[in-house]
């Protein structure tokens, strides 16, 4: 019989897809400002872009409110992590024998060597989740920094404007801010096949469980106690 | 030394229009004109500023910039306000006579000159690449810096480095903070920088007595503080969405938006969009280039200056980054479908064994 | 014998270090030394980079002549890759370098060189009323060369700038030049040999009047560059593009780069242009030139301008296809392409060589040595051709004193950062200087069939020949002749800047409005592999820049420079450069303060590097003079 785990409490769920929601209009917006290919010469007057909502402006502020989202389901993320043990899965513990030990098989299964022992989740996805909050930490801060710079002495420039200079600059800035929107959109990739990779070898459930939030397992999970 | 007033009053300037002057100045600094009896007392107050004015590796251009200068003229700043003591582009004196005068006037006024150094000190060969009466430049730098109340650097290559740093830096030419680390340093970057941007420092300076606001990259908060984009007149296109796609197309003779032509306006600081050049002619956007950046550090590097964001920082991949960015999307997606098509196959396979 | 050091020169571009070694009995000077003490290495820094960004790398050379490294590069990048631009942007081009012409040349003689010639403490010794009737003669006399000085457009009322010629005026000027000098705050003006007895040579009111002339320029000299201004964004540095220019122009959209009122600015700024050089630049400088020469005889200078001079022309009439392919020359309005060997004979006995298109290709005409510069060749013994050109920096050090505090530098081995270029083996001067004698003995030989600005050319030199009374290899080739050749030509590009404004409107009317040609702007249109070569007159001589573009980026980059034609070191046969040449052919009244070797030397307008060595006639070395600047 399948063991039912619940994994991921209705919080994090949630947050999880507005998360996928705000990523999506942010690349797609981001895109769009640094290459805008709706309008051209011969397109509409200023006037009517305006009513067609394919402005540079328009598309902007949707990028900026997208950003505001993003700010603050970030920092409910956060705090959802001080009260449920399930909700801080995304630490790689490194520091433990059974980190690395699951990375190995975890690698092993992937060669197609031998399927990995049950688990909540494996050490390769914790490391990859934490690696994506820092991403996202990074575009909010560069994304604020960048906004907030139209007032040097406004709030945002005060709280992210340090990272613009220290990036070398407002190009720069930029330059970073774009690529690692590129990185997270290879993370989202990866990130569906695995997941549902993961759910077919395995049966567990996993696809399913960020709506329903529980996993199944035949045997006890070796981090169970990330939940428990 | 003279007060301002003095100086005035010895050029035969009214009462009445030495405050005109003193309001108008305020104005033009951007302070409230309840700041005028301030600006008044201090022109009545302030003796003149002894100025050293020295040249590392540069190309001359801040100095013609700074001669460009319409309000304040050049000429009245150089006769008036300040005194330029020793200046290699302007001053009548050579050889060993303008250096003892440097030498006696750093002494006279020790802790009270104003050093300007344009263009940078190259350290490779020892400092070699730039010499300066046998001895290699950044020597006289420090030097002069020593006595200085206050250090201008101007343009880009004191500032930043400029040209001679881009890559390779084949003279290991760096900006003169990393030189002089205990003393203020007022950057003023630009290649050139806006001649009444240079004027303004000075009269600031000399008017008040004191470094003007930075910002945190050690630049005056007044001249500084804002992105070209968000003072460009043609930023209303850019959020209309109307772009020059090309040079001299429609767009282009529209005056639209240079974003898509590489306009580093989104990501440099400088008075190109309010004040202009020439006292508010123009500047490159106006004449239908898109900004190259000149005022930011490393903009050199940044290129080429017709594509917005260059390629990825991986050596041998020049594509921009959305077209790298799509194909590593892409073979990611491949490569996920294959190893799945891969684990169904050996799933599969497994349950037969079983 | 005597040796003086000055270190630093000054009112040049960069820095500069002269040791002479003089004859006190005669005042000869016997024997300098002098070496280019600034590299930047723009060269290398270009490699690899994309053609259409080079432009703006290379104006960064020089923010004196702003604007004419860009120029050059663009002629190289559309040389190579075969791209003719629109006539607009020919004319718009021509607009902005005549403009860097008047401007140069302008300011050099103001603010750069006048002081040579005349100081403000002479000045104060000057009556303002005899000041103001001077002022008055000398327009009348010297302001003849206007009458023949055509105005295309006629549409100036009057002349608004003219100088001030009242008692008053000069009174109250010499009050404030008194001030200044009793308030011991002397500024710029400080600490100057005012005490040398050539500020003797001119009467106190020619002092006065030129002191004046100083400030006013120095007001005025920013109105003169406001064409590139309109046209390129800004001053120093304007902004062009590979193809054509920027400034796009519309009659029907409000918000053009270029429309009515735009072109009317860059109009009313080119009459400032004829205006400044017409009434204050030329009968200043034919006033102080005519007492020099006649009153007390100083012909000094000449140098190496008597023997060689080269040019390369410039003023494309009409677009071209391409300049290695020979159609830039045949374009040209102003031919000043060519060698012209022993002009001093007079002009008949003088010696002409053609020098067009295939010629800057050819490996064997212009070549760059670095026999005595700090830089590697594999052979150091032959020169080689800018585009086989190599830039690899080798410092060896002086030959007395420490790496970094010199002493004596070692003329038998390497001491400068300039390479030496030369045509087909020889020195040569380059230029307003050689491009006047260049283009009065083509026209005079009958080489040429001149075209206006050519004649115009003959013209302003038959008619100060007859001002001065003197023949033009009496006057043409001295260090006077040098700054009178600038004068004019900076008068000549004013009135052609009326020309370029004219044929400007004249196409618009006609209907084209084109100001680039972005057929290869995409690097996907360029051959795999292209060279080209960029050439221009320079305000201080021929220059040319030679690329090699591979797969769409720079492979190669060579610049040859007008002052390192006029200041190179040695060639490995010991021939000198103009420099040299110039300061061995002077006299000083005062070993000490040599100003006259700082006259001759600033004569040249050097920009940055430069370096010479002079010897005596047995080939001994006596002393030095260093010409220290900075320049790619
Ligand atoms: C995962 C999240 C995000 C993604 C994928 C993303 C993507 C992008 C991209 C691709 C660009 C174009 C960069 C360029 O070429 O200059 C961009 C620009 C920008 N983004 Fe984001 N972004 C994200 C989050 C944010 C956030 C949180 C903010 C904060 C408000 C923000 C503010 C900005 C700003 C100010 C710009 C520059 C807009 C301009 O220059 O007009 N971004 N973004
Ligand atoms: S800052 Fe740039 S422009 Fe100014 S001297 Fe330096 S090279 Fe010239
Ligand atoms: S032209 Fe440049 S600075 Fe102006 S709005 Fe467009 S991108 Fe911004």
């Amino acid at each position: 019989m399948f063991k039912r785990i619940y994994v991921f409490s209705a919080s994090l769920r949630i947050w999880h897809w507005i998360n996928f929601i705000t990523i999506m209009i942010l690349f797609f917006t981001g895109l769009y400002i640094g290459t805008p290919y709706f309008t051209t010469s011969v397109g509409y007057e200023a006037t009517y872009t305006y009513d067609k909502n394919l402005t540079m402006g328009f598309t902007r502020f949707l990028h900026f409110a997208a950003g505001y989202v993003l700010l603050f389901s970030f920092l409910f993320r956060i705090y959802i992590a001080f009260f449920r043990k399930g909700n801080r899965m995304f630490i790689p513990k490194f520091w433990t024998i059974e980190y690395w030990q699951g990375i190995k098989e975890t690698i092993q299964e992937y060669l197609f060597i031998k399927e990995h022992r049950p688990m909540i989740r494996n050490p390769l996805a914790r490391t990859a989740y934490f690696i994506v909050y820092l991403m996202i930490f990074f575009m909010i801060a560069t994304g604020f920094g960048m906004y907030g710079l139209s007032d040097p002495d406004g709030f945002w420039a005060s709280v992210f404007g340090w990272i613009v200079w220290s990036l070398g600059g407002e190009f720069e800035a930029h330059y970073w801010h774009h690529i690692v929107a590129w990185l997270i959109i290879l993370f989202f990739v990866l990130h569906v096949y695995f997941v549902s990779r993961e759910d077919f070898t395995h049966k567990n459930g996993e696809v399913s469980s960020m709506f329903n939030g529980v996993k199944f397992f035949k045997k006890e999970p070796v981090d169970i106690n990330d939940v428990k | 030394m003279e007060t301002f007033w003095e100086v005035f009053k010895r050029h035969g300037v009214s009462r009445r229009d030495f405050i005109k002057f003193a309001t108008t100045i305020t104005g033009l600094m951007g302070l409230a004109p309840s700041m005028v009896p301030q600006v008044v007392k201090a022109m009545e107050t302030k003796p003149r500023v002894p100025v050293i004015w020295i040249h590392g590796l540069e190309c001359t251009c801040c100095s013609e910039s700074f001669i460009r200068s319409a309000t304040p003229l050049a000429s009245d700043v150089v006769l008036t306000m300040i005194s330029l003591e020793y200046d290699d582009t302007l001053s009548a004196a050579a050889g060993e006579a303008i250096e003892k005068h440097r030498e006696k006037i750093m002494k006279e006024y020790w802790g009270n000159y104003i050093l300007a150094v344009e263009g940078n000190p190259p350290l490779g060969e020892d400092g070699m690449y730039c010499i300066i009466g046998g001895r290699p430049f950044v020597e006289i730098l420090k030097e002069s810096a020593e006595g200085a109340k206050a250090i201008i650097a101007w343009g880009s290559c004191a500032s930043w480095g400029c040209v001679q740093a881009a890559k390779p830096n084949p003279t290991n030419a760096v900006s003169i903070d990393k030189v002089i680390t205990d003393k203020p340093i007022i950057k003023v970057p630009g290649c050139p920088p806006i001649a009444e941007v240079m004027t303004g420092v000075i009269m600031y300076m000399v008017l008040f007595d004191r470094i003007p606001p930075l910002d945190s990259q050690g630049r005056p908060k007044m001249f500084y503080g804002n992105r070209i984009h968000d003072t460009c007149y043609r930023r209303s296109f850019f959020n209309a969405g109307q772009f020059v796609e090309q040079f001299d197309d429609e767009g282009a003779k529209k005056g639209w938006c240079l974003y898509k032509v590489g306009c580093r306006g989104p990501t440099t600081y400088n008075s190109c969009g309010n004040l202009r050049w020439y006292n508010g002619l123009s500047y490159p956007i106006q004449s239908g280039h898109g900004c190259i950046g000149c005022a930011e550090n490393n903009f050199w590097d940044n290129g080429p200056f017709y594509e917005r964001i260059g390629g990825i920082p991986v050596p041998g991949i020049e594509s921009k980054a959305d077209k790298v960015g799509a194909v590593a999307a892409a073979a990611a997606a491949g490569g996920a479908i294959l190893h799945g098509i891969a684990t169904k196959v050996r799933k599969s396979a497994n349950k037969e064994e079983e | 014998m005597k040796r003086v050091v000055v270190d630093p020169v000054t009112r040049i571009e960069g820095h500069l270090r002269i040791e002479i070694m003089v004859d006190e009995e005669t005042g000869r000077v016997k024997d300098a030394v002098s070496c280019g003490t600034m590299w930047r290495g723009i060269e290398l820094i270009v490699r690899n980079r994309d053609p259409r960004d080079v432009w703006a790398f290379t104006q960064r050379i020089c923010g004196v002549c702003t604007s004419i490294h860009a120029l050059a590069s663009l002629r190289a990048v559309e040389d190579a890759l075969g791209i003719t631009i629109p006539k607009n942007a020919n004319y718009i081009r021509n607009i902005m370098y005549g403009s860097l012409q008047v401007h140069d040349h302008v300011v050099h003689f103001y603010h750069l060189h006048a002081l040579d010639w005349v100081s403000p403490v002479e000045a104060l010794k000057a009556d303002p009323v005899q000041t103001a009737a001077l002022a008055n003669v000398i327009l009348e006399k010297y302001g003849v060369l206007n009458e023949f000085m055509p105005d295309f457009l006629g549409r100036r009322a009057y002349p608004k700038k003219f100088p001030k010629a009242t008692p008053g005026y000069f009174r109250e000027f010499q009050k404030k030049i008194k001030k200044l000098v009793e308030s011991g705050q002397l500024g710029i003006f400080a600490a100057h040999w005012w005490d040398h007895p050539d500020y003797q040579m001119l009467p106190p009111e020619v002092h006065l009047l030129a002191v004046a002339h100083y400030l006013n320029m120095l007001d005025v000299q920013r109105e003169l560059f406001i064409p590139q201004v309109i046209f390129g964004g800004k001053n120093p540095h304007p902004h062009y593009i590979v193809g054509g220019v920027n400034c796009s122009i519309s009659m029907d959209d409000m918000n053009a780069p270029v429309n009515m009122e735009r072109l009317a600015v860059v109009e009313d700024s080119i009459y400032t242009q004829v205006e400044s050089t017409d009434l204050f630049y030329i009968p200043d400088i034919l006033a102080i030139a005519d007492i020099y020469l006649n009153k007390h005889n100083w012909f000094y200078g000449g140098g190496l301008s008597k023997k060689r001079v080269i040019g390369y022309g410039d003023y494309p009439d009409e677009p071209y296809t391409g300049i290695t392919n020979g159609d830039y020359h045949k374009k040209l309005l102003w031919r000043s392409n060519g060698v012209v060997e022993d002009f001093y004979k007079g002009v008949d006995k003088a010696k002409f060589y053609n020098l067009e298109g295939k010629d800057f290709a050819d490996p064997e005409q212009i070549q760059e040595f670095v026999a005595h510069s700090w830089y590697k060749y594999p052979d150091e013994n032959k020169g080689l051709h800018p585009w086989d050109g190599i830039t690899e920096p080798n410092y060896t050090g002086p030959k007395e004193g420490t790496k970094t505090h010199w002493k004596y530098l070692d003329e038998e081995g390497k001491y400068s950062w300039i390479k030496a270029p030369r045509w087909r083996g020889r020195p040569c001067e380059v230029g307003p200087l050689a491009r006047y004698i260049i283009v009065y003995t083509k026209v005079k030989q009958g080489h040429i069939k001149p075209t206006w600005v050519e004649e115009l050319i003959v013209n302003q030199i038959d008619t100060v020949s007859k001002l001065l009374g003197l023949p033009p290899e009496k006057w043409l080739p001295t260090t006077v002749g040098r700054t009178i050749a600038r004068a004019l030509e900076a008068q000549m590009a004013a009135h052609a800047n009326l020309y370029w404004m004219k044929k400007l409107y004249d196409n618009l009317r006609a209907g084209d409005l084109s100001v680039a040609n972005m057929e290869k702007w995409d690097p996907s249109t360029w051959p795999k592999e292209a060279k080209g070569i960029g050439l221009t007159e320079a305000p201080r001589g021929s220059l040319g820049h030679w690329v090699i573009i591979k797969d769409g980026k720079v492979d190669n980059y060579q610049c040859v420079v007008p002052t390192t034609w006029n200041g190179s070191p040695k060639d490995p046969q010991g021939q000198h450069g103009a420099f040299e040449e110039c300061m061995m052919d002077t006299v000083v009244k005062v070993p000490e303060k040599p100003l006259e070797v700082l006259r001759g030397i600033h004569s040249f307008d050097p920009c940055l590097a430069c370096s010479t060595h002079l010897y005596n006639e047995k080939g001994e070395e006596i002393a030095n003079v260093r010409v220290q600047g900075a320049c790619i």
